[in-house]
């Protein structure tokens, strides 16, 4: 398996704030890369010094085996999506997806032709005479992904494209992205702060934070095998206990004690417990009281005190009532050094 | 160093691969040229003085040196025992005594003294790093004296001899100018500098005071209530903020003045002829950059802001002082302070006003220009305090913006509520008194373009006489104006937009902050110190510009830059960079994309900036008095002229100014009912 695109020692200073801090990277050809962070923690920087808008303090990038320093946005070849669409409100909806072809001087023949099929891909039909102002920002994000597809760039940038869409329409455009990239074998690099979409799209994520690298891996590695405190606070909920490693056990700041099956060296730790791995029972278990009741549709979410681990966050089916005893037990949890 | 290293040195020092990199150091270059230039040439005249001059006689009878006190500048005497003594700069040049019949003694006091003759009638002397060139007159006496040829005899190394013809008078000029302070002193002490700047100041002040009550009170009203034709009423101040500044000032003084005609009419005997009337007529000039600027940040601030002072128990009145009024401050504060800059900047209207009276701008233009003694070093001087002051006004005003951002971000506009029926009646008369006294002077101007005058008085007899004189004679000026101003503005919409987008979207380190410093220079620097900075520099080969159209195409030019880069650079803030990075992804080139995506929505945005560009060209008087050399004569010349001149032509005055407002309100009227508002803001910086 090649490298379509290799992220070398990136550093980006503005002024004395670091941008991006020597992340390396390798994006394989035909996969789905997802940079996924708080806001300002570089990833849109990244994203921007691939395509070429700004360039890098030091660092190098390097597509399919050549290193693009020094080399123009223009001459680069790749397509970018932008979270605000960036359709020219003065052109028509045909001329805005046309521009990269007369830019390429193709003939009207083939500028039709490719223009129509760029619309098919993007599911919008009769648009073509019409001016983006008169559009949804659905439409337009899709008329503004065909634009940037319709020259066949072998690299798709995309920048937060749906953060300014509506929840739902955000579901099904996401999908549609992912089906044209797998459908047209491109490699997309993807920025986004929304975990959930970045969960659902990627074939791998890498998350940021603070102009570093905190993880690289794919959506389930992400989720279930975080391997820093903050990876693990930031995708899907969490209960962090901070606690110390002590032969076997671990032991709570607040006082609890629990086995751990894996062992581990002695020393500080924080132990993730996701919600849906805490486990209720009212017949027995580390004793808590359930604080608070939210009712979220498919599950039931609880706030439950305990003396042992403190507040626990508990994802579950059953009913229970606030203000009644509880016994809390764990299903999963996995030690976190950092 | 290897070959590779070398390139990217050169690519370094010469950034050929970014056009706007090029653009920005050009455009630096060329305002640089324009701008910085013409101001260190003021400052360099402030410091220099000439070198000084003085004529004595030597006379056979009675065998004394007598000076020629009226002759002596530069150069102080001191008499002891029969000798003179001249002192320059306080250092004792020289001593100058009797030797005998028509023999004079020069003895050097600051170091060796030599003397040359030049030829029969010519000396030169040298001492103490001076030079002094000497002529000698003889009168041809009843007795037909003798007339000697000058003769040097060095004594000693500080010490020669001169023998010239009985009873010549010697004329004794030092060409070399000193670098000295002394100008400013010499301002300052000056009555009539003094008096001209308390003037300034008490006008400038005043005149803003007064517009800031008529324009801040008349745009709170209009944005709080729902007024019978409000949007006319603001299109129509619109109009009067771009009228040309002498008109008020001429305008009043035909009703007012001396022979006016109101004063005839009604036997008056006060007239507007004063600081007084200065500071109604600037007043009334200055108002609606206030009332706009106002009006926009009344009307711009968030409802929700008031409604929640009202939701939690402020009355009316306590709502206004602690919500409205603080919300709208930058928006006031900015329409004051350009009241104020164009009040102090105002050469027009004191000169019309009053002849006599000395205002700062006046003031310095006498001293430039003056037939009687025209003085550059001193007018320098009071061009340099002219700007020190402007600057002084800026730094407030930034000082007391930058105490508090209140940048709101306008979610719903203030809906204006029905007044009741008596404050519906006066708000509207007092509107309607504002509109009366701010087109008086449209209106006087109309009426007597119709009439007949008679060596500077004004008869009731209709006619059209005035305009066919102006046709027949005094076409030219009007075409002049109008290439001047078309060319102006079309340079400054062209470097504007590159200026504007280098300092926008580029950002360049160094260049960026100096391009916009000196862009924004002209901003606090008046008209006629502008005048005097380019005659100044643009008076000495390779480039002597001085009388051509050119130099006052370039005033223009520079007078306007800060207004249409500003107007670029808020249109630009609209765009967003990513329609640009839009087409550059997709293989367009830098200066492609910035052609196709950011240039056509770009261009009717700048509508406004370039009818503002365009209305400041046609109306330009405070740098064209100073530059302008016939035929080179624009429009507000000749009215001007026709203004001041004792017994001139006000007929052709008056039908030229109308023709003026065609040419302003006829474009204007078309483009304010679109973009009103933006046009106010253009100069808000």
């Amino acid at each position: 398996m090649g490298t379509a695109i290799a992220i070398r020692n990136a550093t980006k200073d503005f002024g004395r704030k670091k941008a991006l801090d020597d992340v390396s990277l390798d994006i394989r050809p035909g996969e789905f890369f997802t940079l996924l962070g708080p806001s300002g923690c570089g990833k849109t920087t990244l994203l921007r010094a691939i395509a070429g808008f700004n360039d890098l303090t030091h660092g190098e990038i390097i597509f399919d085996g050549r290193n693009v320093a020094g080399l123009e946005a223009w001459k680069r070849g790749i397509g970018f999506v932008f979270q605000n669409y960036a359709l020219w409100p003065n052109k028509t909806v045909f001329e805005n997806i046309a521009y990269g072809l007369r830019i390429r001087k193709q003939d009207e023949a083939t500028v039709r032709t490719k223009v129509a099929d760029a619309l098919a891909m993007v599911r919008l039909v009769d648009v073509e005479q019409r001016y983006p102002g008169e559009m949804s920002g659905g439409m337009q994000q899709r008329i503004a992904i065909a634009r940037a597809l319709v020259v066949d760039p072998p690299i798709l940038l995309l920048d937060e494209p749906l953060s300014n869409l509506d929840a739902k329409l955000r579901v099904s455009l996401r999908r549609d992205i992912r089906e044209i990239q797998k459908r047209l074998g491109l490699t997309a690099v993807y920025v986004t702060h929304d975990q959930e979409e970045a969960l659902e799209v990627s074939d791998r994520i890498a998350v940021m934070s603070q102009g570093k690298l905190e993880q690289v891996g794919t959506p389930e590695d992400i989720y279930e095998r975080p391997e820093r405190i903050f990876v693990a606070d930031f995708i899907g909920a969490a209960n962090l206990i901070k606690g110390v490693v002590n032969n076997g056990s671990f032991i709570a700041d607040s006082g609890g004690t629990l086995p751990l099956p894996g062992g581990g060296d002695n020393g500080p730790g924080t132990l993730l417990i996701r919600p849906e791995h805490v486990v209720l029972s009212v017949t027995g278990g580390i004793p808590g009281i359930i604080a608070n009741h939210f009712y979220v549709g498919v599950n039931r979410r609880y706030r439950v005190e305990t003396q042992a681990f403190g507040d626990l966050t508990v994802d579950t089916a059953t009913r229970h009532e606030e203000g009644s005893d509880i016994g809390v037990a764990f299903s999963q949890s996995r030690l976190l050094r950092a | 160093m290897s070959l590779d290293d070398r390139t990217t040195l050169l690519q370094r020092v010469l950034p050929l691969h970014d056009p706007w990199k090029i653009f920005a150091i050009a455009a630096l270059l060329l305002i640089s040229i324009l701008i910085v230039v013409p101001q260190l040439w003021i400052i360099l005249a402030s410091l220099r003085e000439d070198g000084g001059r003085f004529t004595f006689r030597h006379q056979e009878a009675g065998g004394r040196i007598e000076l020629t006190q009226e002759t002596v500048a530069g150069y102080t005497f001191t008499e002891r025992d029969g000798t003179l003594v001249a002192t320059l700069s306080g250092i004792d040049l020289f001593a100058l005594s009797r030797a005998g019949p028509a023999t004079l003694m020069f003895e050097g006091l600051s170091g060796p003294l030599t003397g040359v003759a030049l030829d029969a009638n010519r000396l030169r002397l040298e001492t103490g790093g001076r030079r002094i060139t000497m002529n000698q007159t003889v009168p041809m006496g009843l007795f037909g004296t003798t007339r000697l040829p000058i003769a040097v005899e060095q004594i000693s190394p500080t010490r020669f001899r001169v023998r010239h013809g009985s009873n010549a008078f010697m004329e004794a000029i030092d060409p070399d100018p000193r670098w000295t302070l002394r100008n400013f002193g010499a301002f300052l002490s000056e009555p009539s500098a003094r008096t001209a700047l308390i003037n300034s100041l008490v006008v400038t002040l005043s005149a803003t005071a007064l517009a800031g009550i008529i324009g801040v009170s008349l745009a709170w009203m209009i944005a709080k209530f729902d007024i019978y034709g409000r949007e006319g009423l603001v299109v129509l101040v619109t109009m009067a903020a771009v009228s040309p500044p002498f008109l008020g000032a001429y305008a009043w003084r035909m009703l007012l003045g001396s022979s006016g005609i109101l004063t005839q009419a009604l036997g008056l005997d006060w007239t507007i002829i004063g600081l007084h009337g200065v500071i109604w007529v600037t007043a009334w000039h200055v108002f609606p950059l206030v009332f706009l600027l106002s009006y926009d940040a009344f009307t711009g601030a968030d409802a929700a802001l008031g409604e929640a002072a009202e939701s939690l128990g402020a009355s009316p009145l306590r709502r206004v002082l602690s919500v409205d009024l603080p919300l709208a401050m930058p928006g006031v504060l900015t329409g004051l302070y350009m009241a104020l800059i164009s009040a102090f900047a105002d050469f027009g209207t004191p000169k019309i006003i009053s002849l006599d009276l000395k205002l700062m701008p006046t003031l310095v233009y006498d001293e430039f220009l003056s037939e009687a003694g025209a003085n550059p070093s001193m007018a320098s001087a009071g061009a340099l305090l002219m700007v020190a002051v402007s600057t002084a006004f800026l730094g407030a005003y930034r000082a007391y913006l930058s105490f508090g951002t209140y940048a709101t971000v306008s979610a719903r506009r203030l809906s204006p509520r029905k007044p009741s029926r008596g404050v519906h009646a006066l708000i509207l008369a007092f509107a309607a008194f504002i509109l009366l006294m701010a087109f008086v002077p449209h209106g006087t101007v109309l009426i007597t373009s119709f009439m007949e005058w008679r060596s500077g008085v004004v008869f009731p007899v209709l006619t059209l006489a005035n305009y066919r004189t102006m046709f027949a004679n005094e076409l030219m000026p009007v075409l002049i104006s109008l290439s001047l101003a078309t060319v102006s503005t079309a340079a400054n919409i062209l470097l504007g937009i590159g200026i504007a987008y280098v300092l926008v979207r580029k950002r360049y380190p160094v260049i960026g902050p100096l391009l916009n410093g000196i862009v924004m220079m002209p901003y606090v620097i008046p008209g006629t110190v502008i005048g005097i900075g380019l005659i100044l520099a643009l008076n000495t080969p390779p480039l002597v510009l001085t009388g051509t159209w050119a130099i006052l195409c370039l005033s223009f030019f520079i007078r306007n830059l800060p207004y249409t880069v500003k107007a670029s650079e808020a249109v630009l803030f609209q765009i967003h960079p990513a329609l640009e990075e839009a087409a550059v992804s997709l293989g367009a080139t830098p200066l492609r994309s910035f052609t196709h995506a950011t240039l056509p929505l770009m261009a009717s945005g700048l509508v406004s900036g370039a009818t503002l560009a365009f209305l400041h060209g046609m109306t330009e008087l405070s740098s064209t008095i100073v530059l302008y050399r016939p035929p080179w004569k624009p429009m507000t010349a000749v009215i001007f002229e026709n203004t001041i001149t004792l017994g001139a032509d006000f007929g052709i005055a008056a039908a030229m100014t109308v023709l003026l407002m065609v040419i302003l309100y006829g474009p204007l009227w078309l483009i304010t009912r679109k973009t009103r508002g933006q046009m106010a803001r253009a100069g808000a910086v």
